[in-house]
């Protein structure tokens, strides 16, 4: 319960300033994707479960905001899948390194700027990808890259906190719960 | 949680069921405009508030940041703006001669001066477009304060863009940089056509692509680009920007070219909107 709340707060957080401080994180003009990096990570440090919840839920809130051309949806869907193929490798790898989360981030940013590019400028007649790719797809990777750094080592420091927390006032009150159950 | 896990439904029924909401949220906000702004105003409650808040912080902090430039500078800065307002001074009487003589002479024409004065709101920039793609940005008023669909923008003296969604407490506006969006202009000089599209290969060099200017147009660099009567969904005569580097399309039949707008799109922070619709102009002046 505590866990979700955390998630909540933290994902509404990141809602706020990817929006309201859009300009003052913007390295020229490009900022880093934060929703993103939260989605990836969380479903790297907690499981498919999680990957899939907090995608969806963050890419609703994008969609209700700044949706494109007010279709709600399509956003949820992309991140609820980043969450939950960035979720599958957490039984595979996890472990302290952050190589992988790092790689995973980054490629899961490359695949969702790659799709958004489809969706919104390919289908216009926008065909120079190549241009696109060098003027924002990758200056965004690697500011995302530089950020899940920092956002992966806080995100693990809560988690072993939360884990550690629940070990120590965990066990009484499990028994309580398991009581009211029988 | 543990205890519970056991029997929960497996992750795959949660993505596929998750996916289909996706997929009927889709279809929804395509059919029912009622479904979508009940979702939109809901949410909007809790996150605009937020928003505003989060807005008011950091004015406070460029605030504190602007007392401690220095005071040097400051003072300099002061000088040179107060020999500006003696000279502008001495321009304001000879335009204000100028303007009696402008009315007079409109009297004589008889001709209404439809885009003078448009009443006006102002609104405060609360939030931006997240991703690196588009450029749009939300207001803090909406349907309540009287904004409509379509009401165009501006920011100090030229236009921004116009507003593409209403909720009851904000509205989204898209803006003239962003790459889906085009404007009906012509030259203050000249009175050539031209549409100006927003381009995001230009975006990040300041610049907005002008095309579809008449081979034969005597546009010069430097011109005045003003929206034109022939939009429909811009009022005309709002200031967009000033041309440079014009050049021959392959076509040879049309000319394009680049403009630098007035508004700096990176430094909005309180914006108009001019609550008088296109359509509304267009009625009166039609109207016997």
């Amino acid at each position: 319960m505590l866990r979700n709340i955390l998630r909540i707060i933290i994902l509404f957080t990141a809602f706020i300033i990817q929006t309201t401080f859009h300009e003052t994180l913007a390295i020229g003009q490009i900022a880093p994707n934060l929703l993103l990096i939260l989605v990836c990570c969380m479903g790297f440090i907690s499981g498919r479960r999680v990957g899939i919840y907090t995608g969806f839920f963050c890419g609703l809130l994008l969609d209700i905001f700044f949706g494109y051309e007010n279709i709600m949806g399509l956003s949820a869907f992309c991140f609820m899948y980043l969450g939950y193929i960035n979720g599958s490798y957490h039984e595979i790898f996890f472990t302290d390194d952050i190589c992988i989360p790092l790689i995973l981030t980054t490629l899961s940013d490359l695949a969702y700027n790659f799709l958004f590019y489809c969706a919104t400028f390919l289908l216009r007649g926008k065909l120079d990808f190549i241009l696109y790719f060098k003027k924002i797809i990758f200056p965004e990777m690697i500011y995302t890259a530089v950020i899940t750094v920092l956002l992966f080592r806080g995100l693990q420091v809560i988690h072993e906190k939360l884990e550690k927390y629940e070990r120590r006032g965990g066990e009484s009150r499990v028994k309580g719960i398991s009581r009211d159950y029988t | 949680m543990r205890n519970r896990a056991k029997f929960s439904i497996p992750t795959k029924y949660i993505l596929g069921f998750l996916a289909i909401l996706c997929g009927v949220l889709v279809v929804l906000s395509f059919i029912s405009e009622s479904f979508t702004s009940t979702v939109k105003n809901t949410a909007a409650k809790v996150v605009i508030p937020v928003q505003r808040g989060m807005n008011h912080v950091g004015l406070w902090l460029s605030d504190k940041a602007e007392l401690v430039k220095d005071y040097k500078q400051l003072r300099k800065e002061n000088e040179e703006l107060k020999e500006k307002i003696d000279t502008m001074q001495a321009e304001n009487s000879i335009l204000i001669q100028q303007q009696s003589e402008l009315e007079k002479l409109r009297e004589l024409y008889q001709l209404d001066d439809i885009y003078s004065d448009y009443p006006k709101v102002a609104a405060r920039v609360i939030s931006a477009q997240p991703d690196n793609w588009f450029s749009a940005f939300t207001i803090d008023k909406g349907s309540e304060d009287g904004i409509l669909m379509d009401m165009n923008v501006i920011a100090g003296a030229g236009l921004v863009g116009r507003v593409t969604y209403v909720g009851k407490h904000y509205s989204t506006v898209t803006t003239i940089i962003n790459d889906d969006s085009n404007v009906s202009a012509k030259s203050a000089s000249s009175s050539d056509n031209c549409i100006v599209n927003g381009d995001l290969e230009l975006m990040d060099q300041g610049y907005i692509k002008v095309s579809n200017i008449s081979k034969d147009a005597t546009m010069q660099e430097g011109d005045m680009l003003l929206t034109s009567y022939i939009s429909d969904k811009y009022v005309p005569g709002i200031l967009i920007g000033y041309i440079s580097n014009i050049t021959d399309d392959g076509n040879k039949l049309t000319k394009s070219a680049n403009l630098l707008p007035v508004v700096d799109f990176s430094q909005l922070e309180e914006v108009l909107v001019i609550t008088q619709l296109k359509e509304s102009i267009e009625e009166e002046t039609t109207a016997p």
